[in-house]
Order: structure tokens, then sequence, then C-alpha cells
């Protein structure tokens, strides 16, 4: 079992040698992409059981930061990637001591969330400067490794399957920290955390700043395999929804849920499309009636549903 | 050049007799033809009607022999469903890529086109746009993009110069215009490019107003419309907005010389005759159109109508119109090579289409030859009314007041 995380890298590395179907690679970017975003907001979300339902927030700030350090310096998206990560970070910091400091919990804390989020979509809608409604086109280059483009899908891949690995890695180091042992306190009973001596607001405020920096950097992983962002895609309520979906699913508060949600959502969302055909349409009606199920018969995720058998078994 | 099979009456017999010695032939082969289309989600209605007007169009095609530089070849469709959404509108590239299509059509929108357009570049896959009509989409220096209809900034040049000219002709003493515009990217894009080109042709925009595209109600802006004195007022906004509008400014008696919209949401469209029924007349709408004059367009909407139960819409009138593009490079390539494909597509030279203007593409992709037609909603149909050389019908400016007729 130890080793299975190697393995799975391993699996994940050799793909893109065995198989020439740019739409697989393409899929399983995506689905590494989602689990990557999911992951971020796990730590927050499942880990310190601060559900967050405006985590479109520091991914449009992400996406935004490196497109426009971008387009209007001509920074290489590899550094504001990070300057992203940053701005977000601070937008964390900030919005999470306006929520903790005056004790939103539960669904207030979510809505306020949402609130943060859409007060960035519509300034980013209405500022001509940050692309105004129009959004960003991100220039191309052609074959520009130094800027953060490609011209094989391979590379992408790579990149993100890394970014993945390193936060899942991240992640499993976090769960078996104090830190992290702290953030399950919090999450299970936050008034007998704080009883315990946990610095509840403490540890919210860094859980915050942890998601909101890896969620940023999907944002711009985003803005550069895509090469185009507008206020809905990165602020939109749509993408905060697509954000939580995975680990919710998957298992959140779990190592293994973002990644686990996001293949099992990715490959429902194919392989219905590629079942129906001839009606436009009825793949979604499928795809929804099985998330449903999924939410009512799996509430804990499917990692939940796992361990439970693993402890019978 | 293309020889077009006609659709009427006639080309049932001409295909059954070319049809029978086929199957007594080898079968001819076939052309992988992609397609991606928003079939579900917001942009549904709008694909839909493209996928229509494109299978209607590879009907024809296959009917009238199919490719005869390649011995008859027959289109096939592979039609993918991108949900509206640009993650999977990658997919369906890929998907297209993988299958070996030898080019793709669609995508009807531009926050989809831009992503389509970037993969199908990637791989080196010609992409004729349908509609798309986003300035940047052919800036981006693609190879591979073609676009034959006329983009925002033109639509916007062309309904300006119309209006100037009409001015003019009709001696008519309009200046003070009042832009009422969604705040998204269609809506406040449009309403910039008016702003800068308006006082050209001696207008003044007197006030401007930005609404939310779901908004409930426009009364307070109708109130500004009202007190501004517009002679002209200028929509750019989606359907229920435009709509709305209208209901508004009856319901408030606010009369203006005219209302006249730029690609507008509820302009030229015969589902918004039928919503609003008289409250329609009148209105003008600088758009995609038919050429009236041109001897098959009768006989191309009776078939869509027959096959679609669905009136005209230019959506389907500028995929069918992609499909032939395609098709006209297809037999001049001669192959199905994607480099091939290309470069027939880039030397487009098309002559005598339903669309108003001949097809060629500049080194972008874009045709500069293509335009906008003024329409305008009279008794209940939409007739061109300027420039002279399409009109069917005189442009009633001013409009009369909402007091005699509603």
């Amino acid at each position: 079992m130890r080793r299975l995380p190697l393995l799975l890298l391993a699996v994940g590395a050799v793909i893109p040698l065995l198989v020439r179907s740019e739409y697989v690679i393409g899929t399983l970017t995506l689905i590494y992409f989602f689990a990557f975003v999911g992951q971020g907001w796990n730590i927050l979300g499942g880990y310190a059981g601060q559900f967050s339902f405006g985590h479109a927030l520091f991914f449009g700030i992400g996406a935004y930061t490196s497109s426009l350090l971008f387009v209007k310096a001509g920074l290489t998206p590899w550094v504001g990637m990070w300057c992203g990560a940053a701005l977000a970070v601070l937008a964390g910091l900030l919005t999470g001591h306006l929520s903790f400091r005056f004790g939103l919990r539960g669904a207030y804390f979510a809505l306020i969330m949402l609130a943060f989020a859409e007060i960035f979509r519509v300034a980013a809608t209405n500022l001509d400067w940050v692309g105004g409604s129009f959004g960003i086109l991100v220039p191309l280059r052609g074959h520009a490794p130094a800027l953060f483009q490609f011209g094989d899908k391979r590379y992408f891949y790579y990149i993100i399957l890394l970014m993945l690995a390193g936060a899942t890695y991240g992640v499993r180091r976090l769960e078996s920290s104090k830190l992290g042992y702290q953030m399950a306190a919090i999450r299970e009973n936050e008034s007998a955390a704080e009883g315990l001596g946990v610095n509840a607001y403490r540890v919210k405020l860094t859980a915050m700043a942890l998601s909101a920096g890896l969620t940023a950097r999907g944002g711009s992983f985003y803005a550069q395999y895509f090469s185009y962002v507008d206020p809905a895609i990165g602020f939109g309520p749509t993408n905060s929804i697509e954000i939580l979906l995975r680990p919710i699913i998957g298992g959140a508060g779990t190592v293994w849920g973002p990644l686990l949600g996001s293949f099992l959502l990715g490959g429902l969302g194919e392989g219905t499309r590629g079942l129906v055909k001839s009606y436009a349409g009825v793949h979604l009606m499928i795809y929804g009636v099985i998330l449903m199920a999924a939410v009512v018969f799996l509430p804990h995720g499917v990692m939940g549903w796992l361990r439970r058998r693993g402890v019978r078994g | 050049m293309i020889t077009r099979r006609a659709f009427v009456k006639g080309a049932a017999a001409v295909t059954g007799g070319l049809g029978f010695p086929a199957v007594l032939r080898a079968q001819p082969k076939e052309i992988l033809v992609g397609e991606t289309h928003p079939l579900t989600g917001g942009l549904a209605r709008e694909g839909n009607l493209g996928k229509n007007g494109i299978e209607l169009a590879v009907n024809e095609i296959n009917a009238g022999g199919g490719i005869r530089s390649m011995g008859g070849a027959r289109l096939r469709l592979m039609v993918l469903d991108n949900e509206s959404k640009p993650p999977v509108a990658i997919s369906t590239i890929e998907r297209l890529k993988d299958a070996g299509a030898a080019a793709i059509l669609g995508p009807y929108a531009s926050g989809l086109a831009f992503v389509t357009t970037q993969e199908a570049e990637k791989y080196k896959i010609p992409h004729v746009l349908d509609v798309a009509i986003a300035d940047q989409i052919t800036e981006r220096g693609f190879r591979y993009t073609f676009r034959a209809c006329p983009n925002a900034g033109m639509g916007a040049k062309h309904t300006v110069d119309y209006l100037g000219a009409m001015a003019k002709d009709l001696k008519l003493s309009v200046k003070r215009v009042v832009l009422i515009h969604e705040d998204g990217i269609f809506g406040k894009s449009t309403a910039d490019t008016l702003q800068k080109l308006l006082p050209g042709i001696g207008m003044d925009v007197v006030e401007r107003i930005p609404h939310s595209a779901a908004t409930q109600s426009l009364a307070n802006e109708v109130l500004r419309i009202k007190a501004a004195k517009a002679d002209i007022v200028i929509p750019s906004t989606y359907y229920g907005p435009h709509s709305l509008l209208l209901r508004t400014m009856a319901e408030q008696r606010v009369d203006v010389a005219a209302i006249l919209s730029v690609y507008g949401g509820a302009g030229s469209q015969y589902r918004f005759i039928k919503d609003v029924a008289k409250l329609a007349d009148y209105m003008m709408d600088g758009n995609h159109w038919y050429n009236p004059k041109h001897p098959r367009i009768k006989g191309i909407i009776a078939a869509f109508e027959k096959a679609y139960q669905h009136p005209f819409a230019y959506e389907w009138m500028l995929a069918y119109q992609s499909a032939y593009v395609l098709k006209d490079a297809l037999e001049r390539a001669a192959s199905t090579d994607r480099d091939k494909v290309r470069d027939a597509l880039a030397a487009t030279n098309l002559k005598d289409q339903i669309v108003p203007y001949p097809i060629a593409f500049n080194d972008k992709g874009q045709n500069p030859h293509a335009r906008t037609l003024l329409m305008q909603v009279l008794d209940q149909k939409i007739a061109v009314v300027y420039p002279n050389e399409f009109a069917e019908a005189k442009p009633v400016i001013p409009m009369p007041a909402w007091a005699g007729r509603v």
C-alpha cells in the first residue's frame, strides 16, 4: 500500500508514451486539473471543515494575475503563477479574517465566500484594464516553454501531473501534521477544539491561505492551457461548484478524495457522452441522476464508502 | 467554381439517376467532416439551428453527387455536442482529430471559437466558422481558421454607414442617439464601437445606458431614454431584454424616430415577431441576412422549413453556407489531406452565393467582402431595406407613434 502513490505516478508518467490519442491525453489532463483545484478546496473545505462556495475567487485571481502580468508586462506565467498565488493568499487572509473574526460558520461562511467571488466577477466585468467583460486572450507564441506555452499537449499533461503529485504529497504530509490534527479537531467540533487550546482563528486562516494559494495556481494553469479567461470562467459561481464537486464526491477531508472524485466524474461524463450519441442532452441527464445517487447513497464520498467497507471487511 | 445542385423538385429525379449506377460501381468513399456545436446548455437553441443548417447542406451535397473530384465521395458528418462549455469544446476537437476529420465546422459562439480555433490550429485541421463574430478570433495569426461572415466590428460599421446614408437619402433630421446595452462582452463592445463611429455620420451619443442581461425591468432605463429626447435608440442586447425594451417603450409611449439594433438579440428573428406581434413592426436591425434576390434562396428556406419546422434564421443559414465553403474547397483540393484542404480554403473565390457577398479570405482567414444588411419589420415580415441593391421595401422612418397602433 505504501508504494501505491509512486506506482500511480509512474503509470501516469508512461501513459503519454503509450497512448497516441489526443482525446485521451486531453481528458486525463482535465481530470488531473480538476483533481488539483479540488485538492486546493479540500484543505479548507475538507480538512478544516470550512465549506467554501466561492473558491472561484482564488481560481480567478490566479488566472487573471498570471495572464495580466504576461499581457501587460511580458512576465512569464511561470513567475506570474506564483504572483497569482501570493495575491490569492492575501485575498484569502482578508476574506478569512473578515469571516472568522466575526464568527461566520457553516452556511453563512459558504454564502460570504460566494459573495466575495461575485464581487470580483462584477468588478472584473466592469474594469476595462483587466479586460472587462471580454476577459483576456493570452497571446500565443507557438511552442515557447519559457512562456508556459507548448505546441504539444503532453507538456501540459506532465506539468499538471507533477503539480497534482506535489499537492497530493503536501496534503498527505499535512494530514498527519500537528496543523492537520488541529484542522480536523476544528472540523469535528470547533468549540471543543478551542477548549483544548487550539487557536481556531489562526488555524482556519492558515488553511485558507494554503487552500487559496493552491487553487490560484490551478487558475494560472487553466489560463495557459485554454489561453482564454473571462469573468464568468474565472470568478463565476459555476466554477465554484465545479471546484468543490469532485472532492465532495470523492470524499472531502481525504488525501485521495479529489483525485478519485475527478476520475469518477471525468470518466462518468465522458462515458455517458460516448454511450448516448443520438439524443443531445440525454447523457447530461444520466450524469445528473448518477450524481444525485452518489450524493444520496455516499454521504461521505467514495473514500468514506471504501473506508466503511474496509472496517467491516 | 462550385456548381450547386438545386434543391428543387427536379433534384430528386436527377439524383435518382445518378445514384443508381453508383450502386453498381464500387461504393464511393466517404470524407469525414467534423462539427462541434452547443447542442445543450445556454446556447442550445442556436447550436441546434447550426447543426440543422449543416445537415441540410450536406444532404444536398451528397444527393447532388458528393465531391466530384474525388469520384463522388460523400461527406459524412461527425457531430459532437460541446455543451456550451470551453473545456468540452476542447475535447470535441481532440476527438475529431483522433477520428481523422478532414475539416471542422461550428461552433456558433465566440467564447467557444477562441478554444476550438486554437485547438484546430495546434492539430493543423482547417476550421470553417459558421458565426462566432468576435473580431479577435481571426486576429491571432491562425492559418487554419476561416470565417466567411462579417465580424462584430464590420457589422457595426456597415449598420452605421447604412444609417448615415439613409438619413441623407430620406433627408431626416435625426441627431440624438441613445445606446442601451447589456453589460457583457457583446453589448459593451458593440456600444464602444458605435460610440466611436456615430459622430462620423454627424450623430451624437447623448446617453449610454448599460443594464444587466438578467434584468427583469427596464422601466427606469426607458425613463432615461425619454428624458434624453432620443431620435434613435440603439439596443445591443439579448433576446429577453430586447423585447422587454420594446414592451416598456410602448407602455410608456416613448416615441422615437427609429429603434435600430446592431446584431440585435431580437432583431431579424421570426420568433420575435411571433412573441410580440405588432410591437415588432418598424424595428430595424443590421445583421447577417440572405440575398433576397438570389434565385435559389426561397427553395432553400422552404426545404429547411419542411425538414425542421422552423422559419428562417440566419444562424442556420450561415452554418449551411459554411458547409458549402468547405465543399468547394474539397472539390478543388481533390484530397482530404488537411494541408491541401487548408490551401484550397485560402484560395476560395466564391461568387453568386445565398449570402449577399462574395467569399474569399484574407491572410487572417476573414472574408473582407462580407457584410451585413439592414432589415426592418414591416407588416409582420422581415424585409431588407438597405442598401438599395438588395432592398425589398422602403424603410419607414420615423416610425408611427405607439399611440396610433398599440
